[in-house]
């Protein structure tokens, strides 16, 4: 699992590559702690190499949509893969987080 | 480790064959050295002895030649004395002790009618008197006989070779004979003068120097005068012994005879009957010829007394060096096996072994320090593990007494009767877990739920603990699924800083209509006779307090199937993390159409089992089938 993160003057882009599982959901989390400082401003996360989240990585979504909320900032998720965009849908995540 | 091999002996050992091999060397040194200095004193002190012998023998042979030519002139002067002729011969034998007889031999017919005229004076063997007669005559005709013939051709002084006086008593004689010239320088007399060769005999017996040395005196012809211990008899030549040694002809005692007989002074080493043997040689003034003969053993028996006491002291001088440094190195090396002993105790876990004390600033002194430091670090290490392996039994033991607890929080009585047939089954990844299920009955409805706490382990266990109760406190008040799921969300939501959420499906069965009423709760759709139903998704429980839940519902006949389940069931991984997927439950629960609901889970988890063929499973499993029997 690799979290690539770009800062532009406009927003913050983020790439995430690889599975979100019990091993590497730590990881995940430490890797996007910047995202949920008040700085952050609009994060937008491409989501075409994730290839798998667990339930664990669903709740550091949940963290993180709720850090950027009380932020005033925005979080928005892209090009998401089928089965993973399952999951949010199933689980109710898609009314929580904005997805495209 | 037995004495015989221990360290300390080997190196002992080592030490002895080094230092041996370097005392061999010396001692075949010195042995060398030694027997070529005594060699070489020994010739030496023999040519000293023989010059000595030489000396001594010469001494007397001059007296005898002194005497006689002190005598000549008076010979001279009184030649036509007949009477006073006798008294010279007496006198030459009286006044000197070595001259036993003495005469004047004159020429033939040199006195008229007389061809014989010889005063001679001896001593008379059995009075020891002096008497006088005159020598020669017919029977004892003197011009043919050494003494008389040689100086009388040569007209010089001779000694005659040793004979044996048979007329004078039987001693061995020997005779000087000084020739006398008239003014015309015509000889006219030879004086003479015999000895015994008895002094000779005192001589050599006291000559000495080894104990098999043979002192001898011979001719200038090579006969034998005379030999200590009397190996060589008087008048045996030394030719004869050429003769009489080995067969095989010895070139070496030809030489030694040949060297000895040309008259030379010198040393010579030869083999005789099988020795070594050394010889020291030398002429005489008069011709005669000395040599002492030695057996080279006695020699060498001085060196090799020297060689034996150099080996004694160099042997015990290398058993004081063996015992010694092996008692050192012993000593030395005593600490090894201490720390040895110490080794095999820490080995066996007993840190306090006592070390050697070590007084010295060595290596020896750097292992005990790093010893001391192992003890006291495994001591500690040892005690920081039975600290940890005591928290982690008990952690474990606790974690055992958990997953009991959370086991007994699920229903283990499964109802098979004519209304529906229901089963379930329950795999935690690890010891608790955050999946669960639940179901009762009453009043007709059936009331069941299955859930999935987010994580794993200890904190959704926790988590899955208060859903159940929620989930039947809630069913206790509400008659509809959406008004007991939104109670639990309700409850659940309260102080959830940590974000856990739980998906969830809960139904109402009536069983007496069949219709089905449900409410998922951000949880995966349940099969329905093979087909996954269409559900609402809501959102997962515990994220937001004031999410209003909606229930949908269902109408089944009898023979219909409900198979609820978790995604530790959909996402069972391969090693390959291919997952197990929605399609392949499907395919078991349209298997297993006619199975009771306990086959149909059986039958599931079997399938799942197949699929990951071992892969650790890393989700909580959860599967019910519910089957509608009327």
């Amino acid at each position: 699992m690799e979290v690539s993160i770009n800062k532009t003057e406009v927003k913050t882009l983020v790439s995430v590559i690889g599975r979100i599982d019990t091993t590497t959901a730590e990881k995940f989390n430490e890797a996007i702690a910047p995202l949920m400082a008040p700085d952050a401003g609009a994060v937008e996360i491409d989501c075409s190499q994730l290839d798998y989240t667990s339930s664990q990585g669903l709740r550091i979504f949940l963290m993180l949509q709720k850090a950027v909320t009380a932020n005033k900032g925005s979080l928005v998720l892209t090009n998401m893969q089928a089965p993973v965009k399952e999951v949010f849908d199933i689980t109710g995540f898609s009314s929580i987080i904005k997805i495209i | 480790m037995s004495p015989a091999r221990s360290f300390s002996t080997r190196l002992s050992l080592n030490i002895l064959a080094l230092t041996s091999v370097v005392f061999i060397l010396t001692i075949g040194a010195a042995a060398i050295s030694s027997h070529i200095l005594i060699s070489d004193e020994a010739t030496k002190s023999l040519e000293n002895l023989l010059d000595a012998t030489i000396k001594d023998v010469e001494k007397t042979l001059q007296t005898v030649e002194f005497a006689v030519e002190a005598s000549s002139w008076l010979v001279a002067e009184n030649k036509d004395k007949e009477d006073y002729l006798y008294h010279i011969t007496r006198k030459i034998v009286s006044e000197n002790d070595d001259i036993v007889g003495s005469a004047i031999a004159f020429c033939p017919d040199y006195r008229r009618n007389r061809h014989w005229f010889s005063p001679y004076s001896f001593i008379e063997e059995q009075t020891g008197e002096v008497e006088s007669k005159q020598l020669g005559n017919e029977s004892y005709d003197y011009f043919g006989m050494e003494w008389y013939s040689v100086p009388a051709e040569t007209g010089k002084p001779h000694w005659s070779e040793p004979y044996i006086d048979e007329g004078g008593g039987g001693y061995l004689m020997c005779t000087y004979s000084y020739p006398i010239f008239d003014d015309e320088g015509a000889l006219y007399a030879v004086l003479t003068a015999d000895i015994t060769l008895k002094f000779i005999e005192d001589v050599l017996e006291s000559v000495k120097p080894y104990e098999h040395s043979v002192v001898s005196l011979m001719s200038p012809a090579g006969v034998y005068l005379k030999s200590s211990t009397n190996v060589k008899k008087f008048g045996t030549s030394i030719f004869a012994t050429l003769d009489s040694t080995s067969q095989q002809k010895n070139y070496n005692l030809d030489n030694l005879v040949n060297t000895i007989m040309s008259g030379q002074k010198g040393h010579m080493q030869y083999a005789a009957e099988g020795h070594l043997c050394m010889a020291v040689f030398g002429p005489l003034n008069n011709g005669w010829l000395a040599t002492i003969a030695t057996d080279y053993k006695d020699v060498l028996e001085r060196s090799s007394t020297m060689r034996n006491i150099l080996s004694l002291i160099g042997f015990l001088g290398l058993l004081i060096l063996f015992l010694t440094s092996l008692l050192a190195i012993r000593k030395l090396t005593k600490p090894l096996s201490q720390f040895s002993e110490a080794a095999q105790g820490i080995a066996k876990g007993n840190f306090n072994m006592a070390l050697p004390d070590i007084d010295t600033e060595d290596e020896v002194r750097q292992l005990r320090d790093s010893f001391e430091t192992m003890q006291g670090s495994l001591q500690e290490y040892i005690d920081d593990l039975k600290t940890t392996t005591a928290a982690n039994e008990r952690f474990e033991s606790e974690l055992t007494i958990a997953s009991n607890i959370q086991m007994a929080m699920l229903p283990k009585e499964f109802p098979n009767n004519e209304e529906f047939d229901l089963y379930a089954m329950l795999k935690p990844a690890k010891e608790v877990g955050g999946d669960l299920y639940d179901f009762f009955v009453r009043n007709d409805i059936l009331y069941f739920v299955i859930g999935d706490v987010s994580g794993k382990g200890i904190p959704a266990a926790m988590v899955m603990a208060t859903a159940k109760c929620s989930f039947r406190f809630s069913a206790h008040y509400e008659k509809d699924p959406q008004d007991i799921v939104t109670g639990m969300n309700k409850a659940l939501s309260a102080n959830n800083d940590s974000e856990m959420f739980v998906t969830l499906f809960a139904g109402m069965l009536d069983l007496k209509t069949g219709l089905l009423k449900y409410c998922n709760a951000g949880h995966n759709p349940v099969l329905v006779n093979g087909e996954y139903l269409k559900v609402k998704p809501n959102l997962a429980l515990g994220l937001f307090r004031e999410f209003t839940y909606q229930q949908q519902e269902i109408q089944l006949g009898p023979g219909s199937s409900i198979t609820l389940y978790t995604d530790g069931i959909t996402e069972a991984e391969r090693a390959d993390k291919a997952q197990f997927g929605e399609e392949a439950l499907k395919q078991c629960t349209l298997q297993a159409k006619d199975m009771s609901a306990e086959q149909t889970c059986r039958h599931i988890i079997s399938q799942v089992q197949a699929f990951t063929k071992g892969n650790v499973q890393n989700d909580d499993i959860t599967i019910m089938t519910i089957k509608i029997n009327r």
